[in-house]
């Protein structure tokens, strides 16, 4: 882990400008979350509204929506793909992202084009330059 | 630039999250608003509510032009005890919902909101101004919100908390009782209040702040800080939890209490009638002293005859959803009002609000709809508290 003042990055993931994480898995397939920054700044998780499996997003679609007792925030699609799988733990547990951002995936999506877009999405070290910057 | 505090580096330094509210750069968490939320449900928890303002009235005069600038009988309670008494405009709406103190001696200290102090002295010292063309008044108004720090003590085990710190059983007070008290040789009123449903006290400490807009007025809250810190080493024994205003904003929904410029309010440029709410439309009757004459009396009166046209009604969602403020309000497919205030509710894990709606919705046990971002979730009409008052309150059952 990376710690940047309170906030934690976690080595080995991608990451946006809207404090969204990716994890690039063996088979070709990506985890998507939010960061621990993202969560932060939220505060304590209400509801997150899952995606529909079989939902196809271009990169910077909005994905689904996160809630906090205090606001609504959307979570964008980092890479171009389907949903394949959501974390349905999520529904009746928000507070996981609260606990553990990095282990609590929000989808998995089949991406289509990951290679070329993969490069426009920071890794840790540039992420953690990123939040300095905040 | 933003108002601050006394307190502002301390919380600046514990706060997680700092934002602007009505003004003022203020704590909204700690370390959670669910925590701390559950801190005052179940043991105690303080807040800082410094930005709250205050106006001392002073002199013969000071109770008769309270009594017809506000609504509630103040003539009565003895010193020191608090009414709560609304501010009204010529159209009968909310100025501000206020908590005004008999301080003996012909002085009364007015409590009033974050975001209404400054619209209220200006709008007394006019009021005084005006009368003062034709006759002099024995009344000096000032305004003190910057001077004074206050402190809320909320929760079931705020009352061991007082003992503990004052010596006092705040349960021999009634409710709005004052009375002066003295921590480490620091002078401070105390009263039995506050806002989160809760029994519990608050504290307003006169000392120096570091970031008061009158430069020569500036210096170290050492007092109020002393205090503060006091409050939570003695409370550690019971869980004590310095709670933001995320909490104090949930606490309050729960208990079903309005705020002034969510649920109640007037407007500045008046455009349409359903911009402003009256104590009728707002179920704040208990607070009007019908037998005397106030500002705002003839248009409550008129509004009487006429109707309401709308009124607030608490409501809680059927659906996981959270509501928030402006979002529309529907009933069988008609469009009937508008969320003024919604969160969750983080005792019962479910939205809860208040709405601005067609009056003859607003009664409870009615079924209807919020629109959440565009897709209308099922909600029903409800009576506060939200939580079940004999486990939960003031006057819960242990």
């Amino acid at each position: 882990m990376i710690e940047v003042g309170e906030y934690k990055i976690k080595e080995g993931l991608y990451y946006t400008k809207e404090h969204e994480w990716v994890q690039v898995l063996e088979d070709g397939t990506v985890l998507v979350g939010i960061t621990d920054y993202a969560q932060k700044e939220l505060g304590d998780l209400a509801y997150v509204e899952l995606p529909e499996v079989g939902k196809v997003v271009e990169k910077g679609d909005v994905l689904c929506e996160v809630e906090s007792v205090k606001a609504v925030s959307e979570v964008y699609a980092p890479v171009s793909g389907e949903v394949i799988e959501v974390n349905e733990e999520l529904a009746d547990s928000p507070e996981k992202i609260n606990e553990d951002p990095y282990e609590a995936w929000i989808a998995k999506i089949k991406p289509k084009n990951l290679e070329e877009e993969l490069k426009e999405l920071m890794d840790a070290k540039a992420y953690a330059e990123y939040l300095k910057t905040l | 630039m933003a108002k601050r505090v006394h307190l502002f580096d301390w919380h600046k330094e514990h706060a997680k999250k700092i934002e602007e509210f009505a003004g003022w750069e203020m704590p909204i968490w700690y370390s959670s608003i669910k925590e701390e939320h559950l801190a005052v449900r179940n043991a105690v928890g303080v807040f800082d509510v410094s930005h709250m303002g205050e106006i001392l009235f002073k002199g013969k005069d000071a109770l008769k032009f309270l009594q017809y600038t506000t609504t509630n009988d103040i003539s009565k309670p003895p010193a020191i005890s608090g009414t709560y008494t609304l501010v009204l405009n010529e159209r009968g709406a909310i100025k501000d919902e206020t908590l005004v103190f008999n301080m003996g001696n012909n002085e009364y200290l007015m409590i009033c909101d974050a975001d209404a102090f400054e619209k209220l002295y200006a709008w007394f010292t006019y009021l005084k101004k005006t009368i003062e063309q034709f006759t002099k008044l024995d009344l000096e108004i000032e305004l003190k919100t910057y001077d004074i720090a206050m402190f809320a003590v909320q929760g079931p085990k705020a009352r061991d908390l007082a003992m503990d710190l004052f010596g006092i059983d705040i349960n021999e007070m009634w409710w709005f009782q004052g009375r002066w008290v003295e921590l480490d040789g620091i002078k401070m009123l105390l009263s039995r209040s506050g806002y989160t449903g809760e029994n519990g006290f608050e504290v307003y400490i006169e000392d120096l702040n570091p970031y008061h807009p009158d430069e020569e007025k500036r210096g170290k809250p050492e007092k109020a800080l002393h205090v503060w810190e006091r409050i939570l080493e003695e409370g550690q024994k019971y869980g004590i939890k310095p709670a933001g205003l995320g909490a104090r904003d949930t606490l309050r929904l729960e208990a079903g209490y309005t705020l002034y410029g969510n649920d109640t309010k007037e407007l500045q440029l008046l455009s349409t009638d359903i911009d402003e709410v009256t104590p009728l439309q707002a179920n704040l009757e208990f607070a009007i002293y019908w037998d005397k004459d106030f500002i705002g009396k003839d248009a409550l009166l008129k509004q009487k005859e006429k109707g309401l046209g709308r009124k607030l009604v608490h409501f809680k969602m059927l659906e996981k959803s959270v509501p928030r403020e402006g979002y529309k309000v529907y009933a069988n497919g008609e469009l009937i009002g508008e969320v003024t205030s919604g969160t969750l509710s983080p005792l019962l894990n479910i939205g809860i609000g208040i709405a601005f709606v067609k009056e003859e919705y607003a009664k409870p046990g009615v079924e209807i709809e919020i629109d959440i971002r565009g897709t209308r979730k099922k909600a029903i009409t409800v009576t506060p508290p939200f939580y079940d008052p004999k486990k939960y309150g003031l006057f819960r059952e242990e």
